[in-house]
This record gives C-alpha cells, structure tokens and sequence, in this order.
C-alpha cells in the first residue's frame, strides 16, 4: 500500500511538471516573442523612447522611434498603435508605415508599439489567441495579441483606487496599467505613468505638431468608426470625417470631441499639456463585443459574427455589419487613410506645418490585401531589421 | 521612486515570500500525506504557485 502510495504520487508530480513545462513554455514564448520589422529604405533614425526621458530606460516599455525626416521644413506628425494590444489594427498599421513611408517635406514619427508590456498580456477568462498572423505569400507576419492593461509582471499591485495625476480625478484601478488613462503622465509613478511621461517629453522636445492614437472598439459602443478630437483639432477632424465619408468609406466615421473632464486619455491630456494637437482614430472590432460567439485568430482578422450580426438585426449596434463582416484588411485601410487625409487637411488649414508623404498604398489597394506591403525580415538587409 | 513605487516593491516582495511559504507547506503536507486522493490534490494546488514563483504568468 506504502509504495502504491509512493508510485502515484510520483506519477503525479511527472504530470504536474509535464504540465507547467507546456503552460511555462507557453507564456514564456508569449512573453518573450519579438516582432520583426523591416524598415523603409527612406527612415532617417530609429530612437528608443528613454532617449527622451531615462524613466523607462530598461523597461518592457521602452519602445521604438521609427524617425522619417525629409529635410525640409515643415511639420510634424506622431503616430502610434497598440495603446491597447488587444486593438491589433494600430500595431499593424504602424508596421505597414514604417515598412513604406517616405517623406518628402516634414517629419514623421511612427511608434508601433506604446505599451508592449500590455501586449504580454492576455484577459482572465476571454480565451483569447496568443498570437495573430497575416499571410503575405513569403510566409506570415506575427504579432502578439495583448490585453488593455499592462503586465502584472510589471506593474503589480493596483491601488484600491487609480488616482490620476495631476488632474485627481478617481478612475477604475485597472486604469493604473490603461496606458490611455495615464496621460500626460508621472515621472516618478507605475510603469504605463512613466511610459506617457516619456513620450509627453519626445512631444514637447521633438515640437510634435500632431499625434494620431489609433484604437479598435466594440460595435456595442458608441464611440465607435470615429475621430475624436481635442476643441484645437475640431476643424480638421470634421474636414476629416466629411471627406472620408463622403469617398471612399462605405461606412461613414464620424467625429466628436474629446470631454473635457474626462482625463487621462490622449486626446485631451496630449492637447492640454503641450501644443501637439491629438486625434484618437476608433474603427470596428466585432471580436470586442461581449455578445461575440467563439473567439479564436479568424473573428479577430476576418471580423465574421453571427451573434454580433443578430444585435445588428435588433438595433443594439452603433456601427453596421453583415456577412461580410469588418475584415482586417478594411479595418487597417481606413486607419491608414484616415492618416493620410488629417495630414491632406491639416496642410491645407495650417499650411506652416505641411507634411508630405509617398509610398503607402491607397485604401483600396489596402482593402484588396495588405501581403505585398510587409517585408521578409528574412531576407531583407539586416541593418533594416528591427524588433518590438 | 514615488511611495506608491515602493509600496507596490514591498507588497510584490511580501507576495512572492508567502507564495514560496505555501508552496513549501504544500510540499511537506504532500510528501507526509498516506491519501492517494490528498496527494493528487496537493500537486495540482502546487502548480499555480510554482508558475507564479517562476513569473510565468
């Protein structure tokens, strides 16, 4: 009897250990994962964001700076994706720019990646995919599929209460690691704090004229196929959303102010706090709504619910879909262009900050397929190779 | 570093110590136990904390 004992506890702890070496080795990889990116031809400095300010230097948050400066003067526009990681329009629209862009007057700035601690992250009980990939002929591209919030690795406990500095205001205390509720941020507070401190100090040094936040949002929501502007950019967003509207979107964006006592996010922290002036780009992901069916990698790039299109039927929607559904390569497209037409515009109403930009695709040719617009890291020069 | 910085450091570090407290209670219980079924039961509460241990999360 002792030794059957002995035998199955044994078996036991080799099932156990069997067991954490798959799960260990499964958030390890997820963890530890590196995006590649081969950057244009035309990119004049790659930056990380503690060159700005040493508060993140050796953090999981210290990102990359994709720098493109034609030479000549003009403005300059900061654009970034991944606020939140499990909004994976923004990463790879950041991805496509930096593989394409080149600027011919004005400065660019491109950050894929703002809060990577987040993406190494997933959310309790969602059964969300690790990971997600886009087949462009040569093989895959692959990125990380995060969570809203940053890592508990790396910013562990939340207060009782978020208290956001400095405007005081109590929010959910998740939001302590919402890298879109700790704007403009605190030197001296938790990860995503100093994160948003940083890139406040890149904005002010580098005289960052414009800065473009791009999210995805459930079809339940409001805000949803939207700019939101700060008051200092109402009449190029508004330009913005007629435009687009009008040609080439099928499903009209929208625009709306950013509260003014609603702090924390970056369109109303960014245009408080300097002279930058923020716009927050939303567009539909019918894998963030609650009433979703199984949630695996083809909902989130192919954008198809059944049960999303059932509360179509019965009006509980702010955005339309159909069997068609909201396909990734729609999604990325109209970020993209909605880019390039706050730039066309903010040329026109502020010609003193005149950017000009060449090689990314229009939106139809992004709606047909974005494969031929990534690059093999493979075997693409090794000094254009970079990791996020 | 602001307090909340070094209070958040102080509570990680006190977490970490009582997960390793219990996961080594769960050891010894498991090691004297003569029960097929406590056994069984002790090796699957250890995995949780031996992973958060290893800060595989």
């Amino acid at each position: 009897m002792k030794n059957k004992t002995t035998i199955v506890k044994i078996v036991a702890v080799a099932l156990a250990v069997v067991m954490m070496a798959i799960a260990g080795y499964m958030f390890r990889e997820h963890r530890t994962y590196k995006e590649p990116v081969v950057v244009s031809k035309y990119i004049t400095e790659v930056k990380k964001l503690s060159d700005y300010s040493d508060v993140i230097k050796g953090t999981v948050n210290d990102c990359n700076v994709y720098i493109f400066d034609s030479g000549v003067p003009g403005g300059t526009i900061l654009i970034w994706g991944r606020s939140h990681p499990e909004e994976p329009v923004g990463v790879m629209a950041c991805s496509l720019i930096v593989e394409n862009l080149k600027v011919t007057q004005g400065r660019v700035f491109v950050i894929d990646s703002m809060n990577t601690s987040a993406s190494t992250n997933t959310r309790v009980g969602e059964a969300y995919p690790r990971f997600f990939t886009y087949d462009c002929g040569w093989g895959t591209m692959k990125w990380r599929f995060g969570d809203r919030a940053g890592n508990q690795l790396d910013s562990w406990p939340d207060p009782e209460v978020y208290i956001h500095y400095p405007s005081g205001q109590n929010l959910a205390n998740v939001d302590v690691r919402n890298i879109n509720r700790t704007w403009p941020g605190k030197a001296n507070g938790l990860l995503t704090e100093r994160t948003n401190y940083a890139a406040m100090q890149m904005i002010k040094q580098e005289g960052i004229d414009l800065a473009i936040d791009l999210h995805e949002a459930e079809l339940e929501y409001s805000v949803e196929n939207t700019i939101v502007f700060h008051q200092r950019g109402d009449v190029v967003g508004s330009m913005v959303s007629m435009d687009l509207t009008a040609d080439p979107f099928d499903v009209a964006i929208t625009c709306n102010y950013s509260p003014e006592a609603l702090h924390g996010l970056s369109h109303r922290e960014i245009g408080d706090w300097s002279d930058c002036v923020p716009y927050t780009f939303e567009v539909a992901e019918p894998m963030l709504d609650r009433i979703r069916g199984i949630t695996d990698e083809a909902l989130l790039m192919e954008g198809k619910d059944r049960f999303v299109m059932l509360a179509g039927d019965h009006k509980l929607l702010y955005s339309p879909i159909d069997e068609s559904g909201w396909p990734i390569e729609k999604r990325v497209a109209r970020h993209i262009t909605t880019i390039l037409k706050t730039i066309e515009w903010n040329n026109m109403i502020n010609p003193d900050q005149t950017i000009q930009v060449e090689g990314i695709p229009s939106y139809q040719e992004l709606c047909q397929s974005l494969a031929p617009y990534y690059y093999n890291p493979a075997t693409a020069p090794a000094d254009r190779v970079y990791y996020d | 570093m602001s307090l909340l910085v070094i209070v958040n450091l102080i509570i990680t570090i006190c977490t970490y110590a009582t997960a390793a407290f219990f996961l080594l209670a769960i050891i010894r219980v498991f090691i004297k136990t003569k029960n097929v079924q406590d056994a069984l039961v002790y090796v699957v509460i250890m995995i949780p904390f031996v992973l958060r241990l290893l800060r595989l999360k």
